[in-house]
């Protein structure tokens, strides 16, 4: 691998980071009045106008921007307006939560959705494959919300064998983790096996198959490599998408992710907090992409320019 | 005087508090479902309902109003009004904070303090005060700008007493993540988003709590808190939507109780909005008209299966000081609205835009009464937004429509007065529809430095005759709260929507 692609390429993720900070900051200052809605009904025009001062939020746009950037510089991404703790602070103690759904829903997926994928493509038009991708449809469809509560009703109210959300043990992440996996693992299974398709009716595997390797190192070796560049790409998406927290997931399984995190930081108009959260998430994105990036040269050295 | 009278035996109370628990209770924790969690535990920084509540499990305030109202003695034993502006309050003896920090007069001084400092977001409640003076040890004196009858209401289950020392040493970040108190429950354990754990205060002076914990489990989800008590995870919820009612009555073991919230919600008339269309708003006969003509009792059958109460006045609840139950809400009359509207100069109606949010009204509730509306003819344009957006709206007056929807929720809760001083009053800081009656102006300014309870009452009743006939909104409804309880358990339901596990919970 050459510096030079490594050089451009985090070149690019740094500019990517400050657009997102810049556009994060302008939108939810644009967007509403986080004073406004902390103060009771009581409260007079001078009441809002002495707490705005004492949060530094009278200041003019570009200063507050400016002194958001120079804090961020120096890992200073300010405090929480409505929970009184450093931003990243918040964001930070619920980045384990989402990660070990993100990691145990995305390990799930390509559990069930790689060799269902390979299968269904070996066995193409068969009984098997049919049964595999109408339910990957059915899958991808399904509303994660619909899906969620069915689970808990099934398997918490009825049979008593899962708790219905919170953390705390592995019990708690297998609901929560099944109903994320379930639309990841209904889109990779299809591109699984619509890219098999292709490489398994190419000229390559043909050659494999005549110099009498065996039909499974054809497949997985051969097959499964030249398939992989697409399948890296979309694992590489739905990977920073559940790393960026899944709000609805979260939310019917109490998970204290991220993503309620962040959802009701921007409805509280909770600025340094919104701030915080989405650029922690935009490094992530941008770091998985760099990550796809680079192992796009491993599994295929042309691209390396 | 006649809150003199209020003077608490403190014996009685004593004998109230905490000691209604009789044996082990059946489980040593005590779980709650809730929709949302305590943002911070550092009191002066918000005044949310969520962070009251947890709170009060772990502080003292001045005094506590119990579930059926009734106000007893907490830090402050005893408290008169000394002169027109002046409130003593005397300090309980011999409590500590659980870090072992003496809570004296200073300390309730300089709490106080606290929440009316310009960075307080609570300063508003306590803007009478001019000064609080601790003159001895067990005494505090607040002084006032005007007569203000209410200031105890004030301190009641609100401005709650804090280690100053503590909080002065760790500052407010940290406080704010690891509060100490001296309340029957201390801080144990929070993994934010998901639960905050209490365990009983050892040392509590009133007594130690019987149930050993208190888990409050953040589960905002409605069908998921309700699939947690049929499971059994939790033994109390709160913020059942009425739908779900039907199917926790068929759930063994466990029941559901409701009862009247601390809100009324209502919609605003204005006008003179900036949003053109509002004029006709400016003939009471109109006013009366969509009163009439909303059918608000069918709303709340349908789309709230029952669970609600029409209001006739401001004022949310029958419990408040000042209530008059004598007034009925407006009847559904179409006829009638249509004859107001003919009488006032607009026989086919007018056009005029609502501004909504979910939070107060649902897209549901708020189609139904656009085509109640529509049916007398009038045209109502429904502009329906996100609730930080409405609250610009709303507060930035600019792009504030004629019609909004909205709740009122006394910070007290109990005395009429709060809500006509801050909603009705045309100095009111919350009347966003600049609703002007000078008669019951009149009667407000006489309510607010009238320290004897049933002239106050009466002056209160005698201003919802005159908002009920000259009506600054059209009434709505009380939406109840509805909870859902094990059986093991026994709950008293506060008409604050606040859960003191320590007293309200028994078996």
């Amino acid at each position: 691998m050459k510096p030079r692609f490594l050089v451009s390429r985090l070149a690019q993720a740094a500019f990517v980071l400050l657009g997102v900070s810049f556009t994060v900051f302008a939108l939810s200052h644009l967007s509403g009045d986080p004073v406004s809605l902390m103060v009771g009904p009581t409260a007079t025009q001078a009441d809002i106008d002495a707490l705005r001062r004492s949060m530094n939020l009278d200041r003019p746009f570009f200063s507050q921007y400016a002194a958001f950037l120079g804090g961020v510089l120096r890992g200073d991404f300010g405090t929480s307006l409505w929970q009184h703790q450093p931003a990243i602070g918040l964001v930070l103690e619920r980045f384990p939560y989402t990660i070990q759904l993100a990691a145990a829903a995305l390990l799930l997926a390509l559990l069930v959705a790689v060799p269902l994928g390979i299968l269904s493509a070996v066995f193409r038009n068969s009984f098997l494959d049919r049964l595999a991708i109408g339910t990957s449809l059915v899958g991808q469809s399904v509303p994660g919300f619909w899906l969620g509560l069915l689970l808990i009703l099934l398997f918490s109210v009825t049979l008593r064998l899962l708790p219905t959300g919170g953390s705390g043990s592995l019990k708690h992440l297998i609901l929560p983790a099944v109903t994320l996996a379930s639309f990841t693992m209904g889109r990779i299974a299809r591109l699984v096996r619509t890219n098999m398709l292709e490489v398994l009716g190419s000229d390559s595997l043909r050659t494999a198959r005549a110099k009498g390797l065996r039909e499974f190192t054809v497949v997985i070796k051969h097959g499964l490599r030249n398939a992989a560049i697409p399948i890296v790409t979309l694992i590489g998406l739905d990977a920073s998408a559940l790393l960026g927290g899944a709000v609805i997931t979260e939310t019917i399984f109490a998970w204290p992710g991220l993503g309620r995190l962040v959802v009701q930081a921007i409805s509280q108009r909770d600025f340094p907090l919104v701030q915080a959260a989405t650029l922690c998430i935009a490094v992530i994105v941008v770091g998985v992409n760099l990550l796809v990036d680079l192992s796009y040269s491993l599994l295929d050295p042309r691209v390396n320019a | 005087m006649k809150v003199l009278n209020r003077l608490l035996a403190l014996a009685a109370a004593l004998s109230l508090s905490a000691a209604v628990a009789q044996g082990a209770p059946p489980q040593s924790s005590f779980v709650l479902g809730m929709s949302a969690e305590t943002a911070t535990f550092y009191p002066p920084g918000t005044g949310g309902l969520f962070e009251r509540n947890s709170f009060l499990q772990i502080f003292d305030s001045l005094m506590h109003r119990e579930a059926d109202g009734t106000v007893v003695p907490r830090i402050a034993t005893a408290w008169e009004a000394v002169d027109a502006t002046t409130w003593r309050f005397t300090i309980r003896q011999g409590v500590s904070f659980t870090n072992g920090e003496v809570l004296d007069a200073t300390t309730v001084k300089e709490s106080i303090d606290l929440y009316r400092a310009p960075e307080s977001v609570v300063a508003s409640r306590y803007r009478s005060i001019v000064d609080v003076v601790a003159v001895d040890d067990q005494t505090v004196e607040i002084h006032t700008s005007v007569p203000d009858p209410f200031l105890p209401n004030a301190l009641t289950d609100n401005a709650f007493i804090l280690p100053t020392k503590y909080l002065a040493e760790v500052g407010k970040e940290q406080f704010a993540s690891k509060p100490i108190g001296s309340g029957p429950y201390l801080l144990s354990d929070w993994v934010r988003g998901d639960r905050i754990v209490f365990s009983a205060n050892p040392d509590y002076w009133n007594g130690v709590a019987g149930i050993q914990q208190v888990v409050w489990r953040t589960i905002p989800e409605p069908s998921s808190r309700v699939a947690a008590l049929q499971n059994g995870e939790v033994d109390l919820i709160w913020e059942i939507p009425a739908i779900q009612v039907p199917l926790l009555e068929r759930t063994p073991g466990v029941q559901v109780q409701s009862g009247p919230s601390p809100r009324a919600v209502y919609i605003g008339l204005w006008p003179d909005s900036p949003v053109a269309g509002g004029e006709p708003l400016r003939d009471v006969r109109v006013r009366q008209a969509l009163n009439y003509a909303v059918n608000r009792q069918a709303i709340v059958q349908a789309l709230q299966r029952g669970y609600g109460t029409l209001i006739s006045q401001p004022i949310p609840q029958p419990t408040y000081l000042g209530y008059d139950p004598s007034i009925e809400p407006y009847p559904y009359d179409p006829a009638k609205a249509k004859e107001l509207l003919a009488e006032a100069g607009y026989p086919d109606g007018f056009t005029i835009e609502l501004l909504a949010t979910a939070r107060y009204l649902t897209a549901e509730e708020s189609q139904a009464v656009v085509a109640d509306l529509a049916a007398v003819g009038v045209t109502v344009k429904l502009v329906e937004v996100e609730y930080g957006q409405f609250v610009t709206r709303l507060t930035q007056e600019k792009s504030q429509s004629p019609m909004y929807s909205l709740s009122i929720q006394g910070t007290q809760g109990v005395d009429a007065y709060e809500i006509y001083s801050i909603a009705i009053a045309s100095t009111g800081t919350f009347n966003w529809n600049h609703y002007t009656n000078p008669a019951v102006d009149a009667l407000v300014a006489q309510m607010a430095s009238e320290f004897d309870d049933a002239t106050r009452a009466d002056l209160a009743r005698q201003a919802a005759q005159l908002t009920h006939d000259d009506p600054p909104w059209i009434f709505l409804w009380n939406n109840s709260s509805i909870y859902g309880l094990k059986d093991v358990w026994q709950w008293q339901q506060r008409s604050d929507d606040l859960i003191s596990v320590y007293e309200d919970v028994s078996w």
